[in-house]
């Protein structure tokens, strides 16, 4: 297919018509600056080729010219299918039409109109419309791959799994195609199919028969298994009921033994209870009887004991009178030991105290001798101190008073004479020099620039040298004058600057009062000399350990202080200290010690007699209480005696006479007793306790037996419950319901895997014919990305879904979606020449580039334009730029929209 | 007719409320034609003027078959004109849970007798002495015929009914109530009435069994019948003539689909015609075999449907059948069209390659053009696999149904 031209008319910018025409069978180039229609044409050009005429809805609304009442209107000729050439023109809106006319030669003739002229133009694109609207590039056939739009898609890659296409591509290579009526017959397998199962055979369809059979068998199952649990349990109850009805017949015959026996044991019981009475009876007597016996018995006890006791106690009084006769004569031995030894210490501790005083005085008269000692010391540190010091401060003055030069100043010094010298070397260079030699003894008087005269005494055969920068008078007084005069204005520098020197020189000199720098030298010796005298006399002060002067003062006065109080304690002057008498004070101490020592062992001996005493006299104390303790409790015991023989008419022997009579009553008792026990039964035989036993069993029985006989009421009930619903009946009807079903259900199973198994047939088989289109795609999109990038090594590939991918050398896939948006725009122009020139082996092709490379390089570009004027001897390139200057290598027609709408304009 | 001998109707396995899960679409049909078989029964007493009917077991099909359905028993059962002795069965065994002992059963006719005792019956006239071996068992090793003793006087007709499978035949299991025919026989017994295998069945002179009197399935060989039994004094030797009373015919035949399709389906019409007088009560199980095309294949199924309201039921079974797709139209049209042509050759390999219970295929597909698969057959046959079909294994009949689905959607878009 190729264009011829397209006009338009009353389509969104384009108010005016304006026609293209004289399409370029190869590259045609529409250019112009943004919003002029380009795109816009490539719209028009769509919806004349794929949309009807009567189509509505916002995008057709869309293409009217906003603000007017404009209907739409294109007309496009091309040339198809064997270079027919024909005319399509196309209204929409409020004129909507259909026109498609073939030219004869002489011109166009109507081939077809509406609906059939847009089914024939259809079938030219292998398009297709949509239920209702506008068209959707998918619906563009061949289209939808070669034009490449100005939309966001463009960064998508362009999907080559589409039958329409990829019949297209089979047809053109010669390859298998799949023909409408195979289409048919599997599309309607596929539908059959998608009934039953959901795509990828995951589920069923909810509502299909299958599902609904299996709900039903399921069910069906479900009611099976409860109606079986429901006959066993019928099963089950009638068991339990035949269990019950034996166990129920078995505990009456039991309980009806029992009974039997019971009533039996009847008579028996009463003899017993009887027996048991008269026994109880007798053994309330004999512990009456025993009672009293018991009682008659402790009152002798009583009796007895007191009297013993009371014989115990005169006994023990007698001892005890004893003890205390024995401690009071200790006791006065004692006392009188105790006021002996008190006499003896008042005397010796009277003497303790004199020795004592003696020692301390002695002591005290020592302490204020040493006081006085130190006192002397003292002062004869101050006087040396205080000579010190003074020769100290003298030291210090006298540094003072020194200017000691630094020795910065003395370098200073050394650095300006020998820059004086220097500068006089110089001078002499540059300057005025004289020599003069004396041949007599002369005085000479040299007066240079600076204005100083210096006079100078020169000895007959002696010489002197001087120097002047520019002029110079020597004169010898009274005798001649000579001016020297020179022209050296260097001279006259260095004279100032040796002048400037000796100026600071002799300043430096005046600030220590110093001549020479020797002197300077020496005046620093001096400095040092004094510096180390003062550090050795601060030394020596600093060795007293004095902190300074008045501090020592303080201490000479406290001292002194201290001698005149202890002199005055004493009674006593400086010279009285020097001259009292003195004991031995070592021989002081010692008598003491020893006198101490005398009155403490004394005092000991006092404390142990006073403490003897005190424990004899504690002791006397509680023997006293002793023995009348014993007293009272001798009273006590008697007054008990007299309170028990209170009731035998105060005689024992009453007491002994009642006690034997009863001792004979409780005797005959026991015997009356041991003769009713022997006639009772024996534990194990009681009847009483053996129809105890025998009414627990039988109610037992009885409570078993309700037990049993309710729970075969239940049982039976339930079983009643059950045996009313016809179970057997019920379930067989179940069992042959899922019989009915299971069978539909294979029924169904088959058909739906016979249709799977067609479905996944077709789909292998379809899937085989389709790999045989990808080689040739992959191989030109391959060549052509290679030559677009100038990279060898990457290969295209496309997978069993018509997928695309880049392959590197080494086979492996390269990520697209790291590629930059030019080389993605470079991509998918390049695939989409690729199946265009594939499809143009059969006819040529139009190929719509809207903004097609508008990220690529410059290189890039070029190359890809290249390629396009390559591929354009059978493509028909449509290229719409706002970049007129990138597309200049191309040959071809081009089209200067603004142009062309400014002549549409202006007619 | 002039009564001379004693006679009684010995019948069993009457299995009243079965399950028919091998024909379910007429279930209640067969369980309706057992209970009517009961009033046929009864007219048959009248006609052969029999002094009373013994029924050796299974009278039910089960304890719990429902009170309605024993009511119903009963009610026919007491309008019978002679007593009726019922001996229970393997299936409606006396003991606990016994439909016997229902309260369906509290309120039985006065000629309704039920034996679940092992003790003697002395039917005075006609001087009978019924000897009932109930079963209390489903499962048991025990003869129930061993209580009875042996008797030396000849004063009554000795007349055994016993339910179970009898040694010396050598069927059943050891534990199915056996009954040893020698030991009964030792015991001066006239006749046993045996109750247990369906078909009707002489094991010696004077022991019978029945049969069902309704046939229960189509591998049953010869049931459907009563034996009205004679004999004349204790000690002669009895006479047994078995009477048709069933109303069901279960048929089951086989058909080979050979030659024109014409040919073939007019002998299979045929074939059904003649069939039987009574198509109506007639359960009919077809198996096709043979070669046949789908549209001979689709004429059968129609010549089939024009016979399912004469007949009680129709089961057809196809899998003996083999689809020939040389000649079929589909192959035609496919020929000229590679996708429907590589589909139906491989649905010929598969054919091949299918699990069935047949031989393979009888065509030849080694036919040129043919060639291998272009896809691999294992991997379409994993993809096909349908929810829940893990262990699915493709059978010639899901082969056979792809190929006629292909058939048929082909005159869909032909149309």
């Amino acid at each position: 297919m190729r264009l011829l031209s397209l006009q338009v008319k009353g389509v969104s910018c384009f108010r005016n018509p304006i026609k293209i025409e004289d399409f370029d069978p190869h590259i045609n180039i529409i250019y112009g600056p943004n919003e002029i229609g380009k795109s816009t044409l490539v719209t028009s050009l769509a919806r004349a080729f794929f949309d009807k005429s009567s189509s509505r809805g916002q995008e057709i609304e869309n293409l009217r010219p906003w603000g007017t009442s404009l209907s739409p209107e294109i007309a496009v000729e091309f040339v198809a299918g064997h270079d027919k050439r024909f005319m399509l023109e196309k209204g929409f809106l409020d004129n909507p039409y259909t026109r498609l006319s073939e030219w004869t030669g002489l011109g166009y003739e109507l081939l077809a109109d509406g609906d059939r002229a847009e089914e024939i133009v259809r079938k030219m694109w292998k398009s297709s419309i949509p239920g209702r609207g506008a068209t959707k590039i998918d619906h563009w056939g061949l289209a939808r791959l070669l034009w490449f739009r100005q939309e966001k898609e463009r960064f998508d890659p362009p999907r080559l799994n589409d039958e329409v296409l990829l019949n297209e591509l089979r047809q053109t290579l010669d390859i298998m195609t799949i023909s409408k009526e195979e289409e048919k017959l599997f599309g309607t397998l596929a539908a059959e199919l998608g009934r039953i199962v959901t795509s990828k055979r995951r589920d069923f369809v909810a509502g299909s028969r299958i599902a609904e059979l299996m709900k039903q068998r399921d069910e069906f199952r479900e009611k099976i298994v409860s109606l079986e649990g429901k006959l066993d349990l019928v099963e089950t109850l009638s068991g339990r009921i035949s269990q019950l009805t034996s166990d129920i017949d078995e505990r009456e015959r039991a309980r009806g033994a029992k009974n039997a026996k019971l009533q039996s044991l009847k008579g028996e019981v009463e003899r017993v209870r009887q027996l048991r009475e008269n026994l109880k009876i007798a053994e309330s007597e004999l512990q009456v009887l025993q009672s009293r016996q018991d009682g008659l018995r402790r009152d002798r006890e009583t009796i007895k004991q007191a009297r013993a006791l009371i014989e115990e106690l005169d006994s023990s009084i007698h001892k005890t009178q004893e003890q205390l006769a024995g401690t009071l004569k200790e006791l006065q031995e004692l006392e009188n030991d105790a006021d002996e030894k008190e006499k003896a210490l008042k005397q010796l501790s009277e003497r303790v105290r004199q020795a004592k005083s003696d020692l301390e005085r002695c002591r005290r008269i020592r302490q204020l001798r040493s006081l006085a000692k130190e006192l002397e010391a003292k002062r004869s540190l101050l006087s040396k101190l205080e000579r010190l010091s003074s020769e100290l401060d003298a030291t210090r003055a006298e540094l003072l008073s020194m200017s000691i030069p630094t020795e910065a100043d003395v370098r200073k010094a050394e650095r300006l004479k020998e820059t004086i010298a220097a500068l006089e070397a110089k001078l002499e260079a540059v300057g005025l020099s004289f020599e003069v030699d004396a041949h007599a003894d002369i005085e000479i008087v040299f007066e240079s620039e600076t204005g100083e005269a210096e006079t100078r005494s020169i000895s007959k055969g002696g010489s002197e040298s001087f120097s002047a920068s520019r002029e110079a008078v020597l004169s010898v007084p009274n005798l001649l004058t000579v001016t020297v005069k020179s022209g050296s204005g260097e001279a006259v520098l260095v004279q100032e600057e040796l002048q400037d020197a000796k100026d600071e020189l002799r300043a430096l000199l005046n600030k220590y009062s110093v001549d020479s720098t020797t002197d300077m030298h020496r005046a620093i010796a001096a400095g040092d000399r004094l510096k180390d005298k003062e550090k050795r006399l601060k030394e020596e002060i600093d060795s007293f350990g004095v902190t300074g002067v008045v501090d020592l003062l303080a201490e000479i006065k406290q001292l002194q202080s201290r001698l005149e109080f202890g002199l005055s304690d004493e009674g006593l002057d400086i010279t009285g200290l020097q001259t009292a008498d003195l004991d031995d004070e070592a021989q002081l101490s010692a008598r003491l010690d020893e006198l101490e020592r005398d009155q403490g062992c004394l005092q000991g001996e006092l404390a142990r007699l006073r403490d003897a005493a005190f424990s004899l006299k504690e002791h006397r104390s509680l023997l006293s209480s002793q023995i009348e303790n014993l007293k009272d409790q001798i009273a006590r015991e008697r007054a008990r005696i007299h309170d028990v023989l209170e009731s035998y008419d105060r005689d024992d022997s009453v007491l002994d006479q009642q006690y034997a009579r009863l001792c004979l009553d409780v005797e005959q008792k026991q015997k009356a007793i041991e003769a009713l026990g022997k006639m009772l039964p024996s534990d194990s035989d009681d009847p009483e306790k053996l129809s105890k036993a025998l009414e627990i069993e039988i109610q037992n029985i009885d409570k078993d037996l309700r037990q049993k006989q309710d729970e075969l009421s239940w049982t039976q009930g339930q079983l009643e419950n059950l045996a009313s619903d016809d179970l057997y009946l019920e379930m067989s009807r179940a069992e042959e319901q899922l019989k009915i079903t299971e069978q539909e259900l294979h029924r169904e199973l088959v058909k739906a895997r016979a249709l799977s198994l067609i479905m996944t047939l077709h789909e292998a088989h379809r899937q085989a014919m389709t790999v045989g289109l990808a080689a040739p795609i992959e191989d030109r999109v391959s060549s052509y990305w290679r030559f677009v990038r100038d990279k060898d090594g990457v290969r295209a590939k496309l997978g069993h879904d018509m997928e695309l991918s880049l392959l590197d050398a080494g086979g492996v896939d390269v990520d697209r979606d790291l590629f930059s948006a030019g080389a993605r725009e470079q991509l998918y122009v390049v695939v989409r020449l690729a199946i265009a020139e594939l499809l143009s082996q059969n006819e040529p092709q139009i190929v719509v580039l809207d903004d097609a490379l508008v990220f690529t390089d410059r290189y890039r570009h070029a190359r890809m334009l290249e390629l396009i004027e390559r591929l354009s001897e059978r493509l028909q390139v449509i290229i719409l730029t706002s970049h007129y200057d990138r597309f200049d290598s191309l040959p071809g027609r081009r089209y200067d929209l603004a142009e062309l709408r400014y002549r549409a304009l202006t007619g | 007719m002039v009564k001379q001998a004693m006679r009684f109707i010995h019948t069993a396995d009457w299995q009243i409320g079965m399950k028919a899960a091998n024909v379910p679409q007429v279930a209640d049909k067969v369980r309706m034609a057992r209970l009517e078989v009961i009033d046929r029964i009864g007219r048959l007493v009248e006609e052969r003027e029999a002094d009373f009917v013994v029924v050796a077991g299974d009278v039910f099909e089960h304890n719990q078959v429902g009170r309605q359905c024993a009511r119903d028993v009963l009610r026919r059962l007491g309008s019978y004109p002679v007593d009726v002795y019922i001996v229970p069965g393997n299936h409606d065994c006396a003991g606990a849970g016994s439909i016997y002992t229902t309260s369906a059963f509290l309120d039985t006719p006065s000629n309704v007798h039920v034996l679940i005792e092992r003790e003697p019956v002395v039917i005075e006239r006609p001087g009978v002495t019924l000897y009932p071996c109930p079963v209390t068992q489903k499962r048991t090793m025990l003869d129930p015929t061993d209580w009875i003793l042996s008797e030396s006087s000849m004063n009554t007709i000795r007349i055994a009914v016993a339910h179970g499978s009898v040694r010396e035949l050598g069927i059943g299991d050891p534990d199915d109530n056996p009954i040893s025919l020698a030991a009964v026989a030792s015991k001066r017994i006239d006749y046993l009435a045996l109750g247990h295998w369906h078909s009707t069945m002489m094991l010696s002179s004077r022991a019978y069994y029945s049969g069902t009197p309704e046939q229960t399935s189509f591998s049953e060989r010869d049931s459907g019948n009563v034996l009205v039994v004679s004999i004349d004094r204790p000690g002669s030797e009895p006479v047994i003539e078995p009477v048709r009373v069933g109303k069901l015919a279960w048929v089951e035949i086989e058909h080979e689909l050979t030659g024109p399709w014409q040919d073939s389906l007019g002998r299979l019409r045929d074939t059904l015609d003649c069939l039987s007088s009574d198509p109506s009560n007639t359960l009919l199980r077809l198996r096709l075999t043979g070669i046949s095309d789908g549209e001979t294949l689709a004429k059968v199924d129609d010549l089939l449907d024009d016979f399912r309201p004469a007949f009680l039921h129709i089961d057809v079974n196809k899998s003996g059948l083999l689809l020939d797709i040389d000649e079929d139209k589909l192959s035609e049209w496919a020929s000229t069209r590679p996708l429907a042509w590589a589909v139906v050759s491989d649905l010929r390999r598969l054919m091949r390659q299918s699990a069935a219970d047949e031989a393979a295929a009888a065509f030849d597909i080694e036919d040129a053009g043919l060639g291998d698969s272009q896809v691999d057959l294992a991997e379409v046959l994993e993809n096909a696999k349908l929810p829940e079909d893990e262990d699915w294994k493709i059978t010639r009949e899901e082969v056979q149904a792809a190929l006629a689905e292909m058939l048929k959607a082909l005159g869909g878009i032909s149309r």
